[in-house]
């Protein structure tokens, strides 16, 4: 346990001790939200409801919070490579274990934090929350953080430069967050595309958060498309964290 | 010399797996070793002699193809944790974090190696002192020029009291003065925490500071001895003639006067066991001679001996 929150509290200090990544990761998401917020004010009409696309765009928002958090923090498994640093993790009489699970925690650490910061402003997109509703989001964040981190682990550990998954994020990582019904509604999707996105399993994890933002967590528990999604997307995190972790342990050299 | 037996190596042998494009390569092949506690031993060997993958096995960062290593009384097949626990390992390439300050690096390190607060800040504080960094460790590591990096590596190894020091060529990129005191401090070190240390490089002058060196060639262990005793074996000293034609020499010299002479690239290098008439050499064949000089043999003459390549074109093969 020691070991998880040891290497977990580097990838935290790290994040703060690089300005530019702390103001990108705080920035980026802000200025996407307001421009896509303003420029389809008026165009965006859904079907189901009377939402704003800036209140519909939100909760998508938070979802690329999650998944951008984990891309950089699991990159800089490949840094850590390269310099040598992982070298000397790996000689420590850690279990294999922990070196997995460190970056998984401190890279959903590290996205939290940035909910925190970005659910301030749930306000200003139309949406008010209650004390025991930003619980259960940042709950149900620290569920979804985990799965993109334990992808983003599986991704970098076979990787070996930046270059190389700055690709994979462009056509695997950035698309699941696309078709996830973050940025369009899935309902006026053409057909084939429909499929698709039922199909990704990000689609639930954006389910799982939207209704998180308007329902307490009574409603909730009550609400069978919300189990469903949140199984769907509890099932996706061991997944990817018993992958992630399967990978440190049957590969003992770096 | 106490010659308890630390690490034992026994019928060591790797092959790197090859891919579609690329063959496996050998890197190890059947070593046997013995280090006893206490005592420096270096690898000394040319890039790709198989040194680093003997020190990487030994770290247990890479598992060997086929042999038995222990480590203290662990075997290192079995209980791999266990021997990581007896070593403190400086790695060729920096394993530290440059983002976080001296203390910090120190710090996550003795906690990842399970120490108690209380004892990693009095070890750091002893281990920073003895490597002339105390004043600094509230900076960055990045901002640290290489050799006082290398100290925190070094200091940050000993941290948790190993047993064992493994260096894995850890001066490499260092200037003269560094290495210099790179190695002053190894060596203090070395005295006050009793450890064994083990140590790679393909420079003379750091494996000649060791007790013992091994010699290794294309993954195989040629010989293992004190610096001393392997230049002793060669003889007193080395002439080295330089011909035009060195074979002919080689021939001319074994038949008038009985001496046996190597030929390495053009020159012909005869080990001395007695005094030798230079004179008498120089009346003979002055004119095939375009120079001559006369050495003390080094490692490196240990190394051609066996090989009949110099340690530098070693790295080629």
């Amino acid at each position: 346990m020691t070991g998880i929150w040891i290497l977990a509290q580097r990838e935290v200090l790290r994040f703060f001790r690089q300005p530019s990544r702390l103001l990108g990761s705080l920035v980026q998401p802000l200025m996407l939200w307001f421009f896509m917020g303003s420029g389809f004010a008026d165009s965006f009409i859904s079907r189901s409801s009377e939402l704003s696309y800036g209140e519909f765009f939100y909760p998508g928002i938070v979802l690329m919070l999650l998944l951008f958090a984990a891309i950089f923090s699991t990159i800089t498994l490949i840094e850590d490579r390269s310099v040598g640093f992982l070298q000397g993790v790996l000689v420590a009489p850690v279990p294999r274990l922990s070196i997995a699970l460190g970056k998984l925690v401190g890279g959903t650490l590290i996205a939290l934090l940035q909910v925190v910061v970005f659910l301030l402003l749930a306000p200003v997109a139309g949406i008010s929350l209650a004390a025991e509703m930003i619980l259960a989001l940042l709950a149900l964040c620290a569920l979804i953080g985990m799965g993109f981190t334990g992808l983003g682990f599986m991704v970098a550990w076979k990787l070996d430069s930046v270059a190389g998954y700055h690709s994979v994020m462009s056509v695997v990582l950035i698309p699941l967050w696309f078709l996830s019904g973050a940025l369009f509604p899935i309902e006026g999707a053409a057909p084939w595309l429909e499929w698709v996105m039922q199909c990704n399993p990000v689609t639930y994890a954006l389910v799982v958060l939207r209704k998180a933002f308007y329902l307490v967590p009574t409603q909730l528990i009550a609400d069978a498309a919300f189990v469903r999604a949140l199984l769907i997307t509890g099932g996706w995190t061991v997944l990817t964290t018993v992958g992630a972790a399967w990978m440190v342990a049957r590969n003992r050299g770096p | 010399m106490d010659l308890q037996v630390i690490i034992s190596i026994s019928q060591l042998s790797h092959v790197y797996a090859g891919t579609r494009k690329k063959t496996g390569r050998r890197a190890l092949h059947e070593v046997d070793l013995d280090i006893h506690s206490g005592e420096t031993i270096a690898l000394l060997g040319p890039n790709g002699s198989g040194k680093s993958t003997l020190l990487r096995v030994l770290t247990t960062a890479q598992v060997p193809t086929s042999g038995a290593v222990r480590v203290g009384g662990a075997f290192l097949e079995q209980d791999p944790a266990a021997v990581r626990r007896q070593l403190g390992v400086v790695f060729q390439n920096p394993a530290l974090d440059g983002k976080m300050t001296v203390g910090e690096n120190l710090r996550m390190a003795g906690l990842l190696y399970g120490m108690r607060r209380r004892v990693v800040r009095q070890r750091s504080q002893q281990l920073l002192e003895a490597v002339g960094l105390w004043e600094r460790r509230n900076e960055r590591t990045e901002k640290l020029s290489g050799g006082m990096r290398r100290r925190v590596e070094l200091a940050k190894a000993l941290l948790p009291t190993p047993a064992i020091l493994l260096l894995d060529e850890p001066t490499a990129g260092l200037d003269p003065v560094a290495r210099q005191e790179f190695w002053h401090q190894v060596e203090a070190l070395r005295v006050d925490e009793q450890l064994t240390v083990v140590v790679s490089t393909h420079l003379l002058d750091e494996a000649e500071r060791a007790d013992r060196v091994a010699i290794l060639h294309q993954g195989e262990l040629l010989v293992c001895g004190s610096p001393r005793a392997l230049q002793r074996q060669l003889g007193r000293e080395i002439l080295t003639l330089r011909s035009d034609d060195a074979i002919a020499l080689q021939t001319a010299l074994r038949s008038t006067m009985g001496l046996e002479g190597q030929v390495v690239d053009q020159d012909l290098r005869v080990p001395l066991k007695s005094d030798i008439s230079l004179d008498k050499v120089f009346q003979r064949f002055g004119s095939q001679i375009r120079s001559l000089s006369l050495a003390p043999p080094s490692l490196d003459d240990v190394f051609v001996r066996h090989t009949g390549q110099h340690l530098e074109e070693g790295s080629a093969a």
